[in-house]
């Protein structure tokens, strides 16, 4: 249906139906920004995806030879700390004097005292990690003592189990037990046992065993690094800087080493991490597990006589503390590249946005019918171009719209002059003022008079469809007395009420004043009027109501005429339109009555409408406020 | 003084010259004509016509400059002119007010006998004054 504004029409943008409709309707900055955001992302996200990968696997690669390099400088050291008692055990086990001094024990002597002073003055003091000594005969009792106590503590077979493996073994070889957590020496701590053979002098008959004790701590000091600090070496505690922390597991999966994390574990905490139970199948290996402490770590394991396991663990939050870094920078990154991004988008998009919404309302103000609108193109890059092109198809525009109006209102006032004798002329003889005439001859200037109105109207139409159409027509409202102008309207048209013999009756006496603009009333009016006597028959009623209430004032006109049918009266404004009830072969409106009266109506702003029955006839008004 | 109301026609038409003299001399009014505005000037710049009927479009002068020139002279302020034109534009219409005229016709708008109908008011007022 024909848009009958005279406002710019809206342009039907285009509904891409399809599922991507709403990324065509996107402005093109919009597009452009996300286009560059999703390339910059895209690319930092791909490159920072390949250097996470590499950078983890080389900082978890480092991390593990770290752990195991440090586990198997540790357990070198651990071991050599074994041999070095085991070395004394036998070295004390061999001596002489000892070896006298227990057997003469065994066959009834008392030599305690002497061995006693001998252990501790001679022996003990070779080496200070040395907490005691005992010597047991082949029935594991403690015949001799570096502390005489230890004689009269009552000890069972039970207590010295430990001792009972020594008693198979060859001379000069020496054993280490488990950690024992028996009171000897009133030491009150967990001991390690390091024992050897006691073997007659002269016969190597079997005596008994040698047994040296050392303190946990002892051990543990080769793993802080005491031990080290002790033999006068330097001892470089980097643990605080790596977060890293090396203990020693037994055969039952006890920690027998104290641990940062959590105090007094020793013999109570059990291990059972991977690193930790790997030595079961007896191969040194590294890992990535949370130890028993719930902390992310790296580990490295190695295994150690009596089933010992030396693990050595870096958390892993340390150790990859250079990925953490180079995901803050990446995000950073990231951030700025976005940023940036943006901001490039900005600048190349003003550039082609700029004149392409210059050339837009250039188009827009054309589409409203300003053909005087140009674009103002800068360069000569497509837009620039295409702006170019626009002004000159504008120009054309302009010069036919201008052609064409200027023909339109040359022509109808070319058409006017001979159209004004011609009426004149046939008024002065129908008026007899030339002559009286014959009641033929008034039957044909009647019919001449009438065609002369006619043709007016049709130039008159047509002048002012090109004014209307050209945006010409403006109101300037003013008091307007409604009855009076239907009075002069009618005057024009007396002729054609005599002729046709209408009924016309107006329903206002005094006078109704209306705001509007006087000559575009005078034309709706007129408008309304003329069609209701166009459109009825001979001897038909033709009623003209004004009237005032409450909401306004209401000019109607009623007629008795062909009506329209209700199949078209949604199109009866609209431009060219008549009804296909109304005779072909009459030539008195070519259809922009009409059309006409609602362009004005809507340019003065009043409401218009109709009741139409097809064969009965029609009421047209028009509503003031 | 007998002063009878004259009337002069300025229409470049020479059909609608004869058909306005003929039929205006009727009512006893003088009837004087001019083909352009050069000519009715002219004829005003010796006698100050009663009533003016004053076509738009003509030859020379054009009715607006005839206007222009006729309001500047003695006389020429008071004197009534009727407009008779075939354009119809509200912005002549306001042009033709700034110069005082009341009636603005447009030809295939009004009848012969609605013009008749006017010079012969200013007949009777003539009449009266006698």
């Amino acid at each position: 249906m024909q848009r009958l504004t005279t406002s710019t029409s809206k342009t039907k943008t285009s509904t891409s139906g399809k599922k991507f409709g709403w990324w065509r309707d996107l402005s093109i900055t919009v597009k452009l920004a996300i286009g560059f955001v999703f390339i910059s992302l895209f690319s930092v996200g791909a490159t920072a995806y390949f250097a996470f990968d590499i950078a983890q696997e080389s900082l978890t690669d480092a991390a593990s030879r770290n752990v195991m390099d440090i586990n198997s400088v540790m357990q070198g050291y651990v071991l050599e700390f074994l041999e070095s008692e085991k070395g004394r055990a036998v070295d004390f086990a061999s001596d002489g004097f000892i070896r006298d001094a227990t057997n003469q024990i065994i066959l009834g002597e008392d030599m305690s005292q002497e061995l006693q002073r001998h252990l501790v003055d001679n022996k003990m003091s070779l080496d200070r990690t040395i907490s005691g000594i005992n010597i047991f005969d082949r029935d594991i009792n403690i015949v001799a003592s570096s502390d005489l106590v230890e004689l009269t503590k009552g000890y069972d077979i039970s207590d010295h189990l430990y001792v009972l493996d020594t008693l198979n073994n060859e001379y000069g070889e020496a054993s280490v037990s488990d950690v024992i957590v028996q009171t000897h020496f009133d030491i009150g701590q967990e001991l390690i046992v390091v024992s050897a053979p006691l073997t007659h002098r002269d016969t190597g008959e079997l005596l008994g065993v040698l047994a040296l004790y050392v303190e946990l701590d002892e051990l543990n000091a080769v793993l802080n690094g005491g031990r080290q600090t002790d033999l006068g070496g330097t001892w470089d505690d980097d643990s605080s800087e790596y977060s890293s922390e090396m203990y020693l597991v037994n055969s039952e999966g006890l920690m027998i080493s104290e641990s940062r994390y959590v105090a007094q574990v020793i013999l109570s905490q059990e291990v059972d991490t991977p690193a930790a139970t790997a030595c079961d199948e007896n191969y040194s290996a590294e890992f990535r597990y949370s130890n028993v402490f719930g902390i992310p770590v790296i580990g490295a394991s190695s295994c150690l006589p009596r089933g010992w396991v030396l693990v050595v663990e870096v958390e892993e939050d340390a150790a990859l503390e250079g990925l953490a870094r180079l995901k803050r920078n990446v995000a950073i990154s990231s951030f700025v590249v976005l940023i940036i991004a943006l901001l490039l988008t900005i600048l190349p998009a003003r550039g082609i946005l700029v004149p392409l919404r210059d050339l837009s309302s250039a188009v827009k103000k054309m589409d409203g019918h300003d053909f005087t609108a140009r674009a103002h193109p800068s360069g000569s890059d497509e837009i620039g171009v295409l702006g170019g092109l626009f002004n000159n198809m504008a120009e054309r525009l302009n010069v036919i719209d201008t052609m064409k109006t200027e023909f339109i209102s040359l022509a109808s006032h070319q058409l006017r002059k001979p159209l004004a004798v011609l009426k004149w002329s046939g008024e002065l003889l129908s008026d007899e003022k030339v002559g009286k005439l014959s009641d033929e001859q008034h039957k044909y200037i009647a019919r001449m008079n009438e065609s002369t109105v006619e043709m007016v109207e049709l130039v008159d139409g047509f002048l002012n469809i090109s004014r209307i159409d050209s945006r010409l027509v403006k109101s300037n409202p003013e008091r307007v007395e409604l009855v009076t102008l239907v009075q002069k309207i009618l005057h024009k048209y007396e002729d054609v009420i005599e002729n046709k013999e209408f009924d016309v009756e107006t329903l206002r006496e005094e006078k109704i004043y209306v705001f509007a603009d006087p000559l575009l009333v005078r034309e709706l009016c007129t408008i309304l009027i003329s069609n209701a006597m166009k459109y009825t028959q001979q001897k038909g009623s033709i009623i003209i109501d004004v009237k005032s209430d409450s909401t306004g004032k209401l000019f109607s006109v009623t007629d008795t005429g062909v009506g329209i049918p209700a199949g078209e009266q949604d199109k009866i404004f609209s431009k060219f339109h008549r009804g296909s009830n109304v005779d072909r072969g009459r030539n008195d409106g070519i259809g922009l009555g009409l059309y006409a009266f609602k362009q004005l109506a809507d340019v003065m702003d009043l409401n218009v409408g109709f009741n139409s029955t097809e064969g009965e006839g029609s009421r047209f008004w028009i509503h003031f406020d | 003084m007998n002063k009878n109301c004259t009337v002069l026609i300025v229409d470049d038409d020479e059909f609608l010259r004869s058909v306005y003299t003929e039929q205006l001399s009727k009512g006893g009014v003088d009837v004087v004509s001019a083909a352009n505005g050069l000519e009715a000037m002219e004829y005003v710049e010796n006698q100050m016509p009663s009533i003016i009927l004053l076509d738009v479009m003509m030859p020379k002068m054009n009715g607006f400059e005839f206007l222009e020139k006729l309001r500047g002279i003695d006389g020429g302020k008071d004197v009534e002119v009727v407009m008779l034109t075939n354009l119809g534009q509200e912005s002549d219409k306001l042009e033709a007010g700034r110069f005082g005229v009341t009636k603005y016709l447009v030809k295939t708008e009004v009848k012969i006998q609605d013009i008749i109908d006017i010079i012969h008011v200013c007949a009777n007022e003539t009449k009266e004054n006698v």
